[in-house]
């Protein structure tokens, strides 16, 4: 949607496509921070059971 | 008379155990199951690669020529034509976006590996850093476009090359970070030793030891946002001419496959086609570069 919509967006959309570009990083930073949050609990439960 | 290992198997006394693999044993078998799928698997990951090449030999491999590279993008319904403009656009974007990743990614890692490794800066730097690996490329480009292209009033090449440090940032500081550690310590202990100061150690002993590692993951980074296209959407756009200025719109291959793909004139999709190999081979060679720069010497 950002990539076909942004070349003839106007202002009013540009703003729009701004807030989905904020979904889409909000998003991103909640896979992230789950992903390195689990491999964190899952790296302590390792080098605690060794 | 018999002994019994603690595994269960009973050997002769004084006589040695018989090595000999024996397929009726179940872990023997289930050893030989295991390896064949790991084959198998290895060469069913292979096949998307494999095909995508033999698909773009047949497609684009018939139009390559050396107009391709020395001649511009032909209109609409003109015939022949190249993308000589367009591999240059990629190239300086890449240059730009090297000359600003690499001295502040090998900067960030010399920190991380070396001066503050588990200090509370570091610790975030390195945890942004793995944020910004699974970073949409899109977003770099919307975030170039408010910060630069907005400021600067046009798409430029400059713009461009920004959103593809943003892109190769973490790549160059992650690979960089590792190869600074992988720097024994002995080598340092011994540069601290004669006298030098841990500036001296960093410069004269660490940076060269580390730096075929350091290469690779600048080679890597290359390799990675030389095919980008979506953030060059928003930062360079395109451009049918020559590169006279990094301040103006830049042609890209990305961006011209993007744009030819979609045509409906059949020189332009052949165009598109030949494009998207040389882009692959630009980032294949990157690929094998890195592998021969990082290959261990001894």
């Amino acid at each position: 949607m950002l990539a076909s919509h942004f070349p003839e967006a106007g202002p009013v959309e540009v703003e729009a496509l701004m807030y989905a570009a904020l979904v889409l990083l909000a998003i991103t930073l909640i896979v992230n921070v789950v992903g390195i949050g689990l491999l964190t609990i899952t790296q302590r439960n390792l080098s605690g059971r060794a | 008379m018999t002994d019994t290992t603690p595994s269960g198997f009973s050997i002769e006394s004084g006589a040695p155990p018989s090595l000999a693999q024996s397929w009726s044993e179940r872990r023997a078998l289930s050893n030989a199951l295991l390896t064949i799928g790991a084959w198998i698997a290895a060469l069913l990951a292979g096949i998307p690669l494999v095909s995508v090449l033999y698909m773009l030999i047949m497609e684009g491999g018939s139009r390559l020529s050396l107009e391709l590279f020395t001649e511009l993008p032909p209109a609409g319904f003109e015939m022949g034509g190249g993308f000589g403009n367009a591999i240059v656009g990629t190239l300086v974007m890449v240059a730009i976006a090297a000359l600003i990743s690499i001295p502040i990614g090998v900067l960030a890692a010399v920190y991380l590996s070396e001066l503050g490794p588990n200090s509370r800066l570091g610790q975030t730097s390195r945890f942004l850093a793995k944020v910004l690996t699974g970073f949409p490329s899109i977003l770099a480009g919307v975030f170039v476009y408010a910060v630069v292209v907005l400021a600067m009033g046009t798409y430029s090449a400059i713009a461009g090359g920004v959103s593809l440090a943003i892109l190769m940032l973490p790549t160059v500081v992650l690979t960089a970070e590792e190869a600074l550690k992988m720097v024994p310590r002995k080598m340092k202990d011994a540069a601290l030793g004669i006298g030098c100061t841990r500036t001296q150690t960093i410069w004269k002993v660490v940076l060269p030891t580390a730096l075929p590692g350091i290469l690779t993951g600048v080679v890597l980074g290359v390799a990675r946002v030389a095919g980008e296209s979506a953030p060059l959407l928003f930062t360079a756009l395109f451009s049918n001419y020559w590169l006279s200025r990094v301040s103006e719109p830049t042609a890209s291959l990305s961006i011209l496959i993007y744009n030819f793909s979609s045509m409906p004139f059949e020189n332009q999709i052949q165009l598109a086609w030949a494009a998207s190999l040389v882009l692959v081979l630009i980032v294949l060679v990157f690929n094998v570069l890195s592998r021969l720069i990082g290959r261990p010497k001894y």
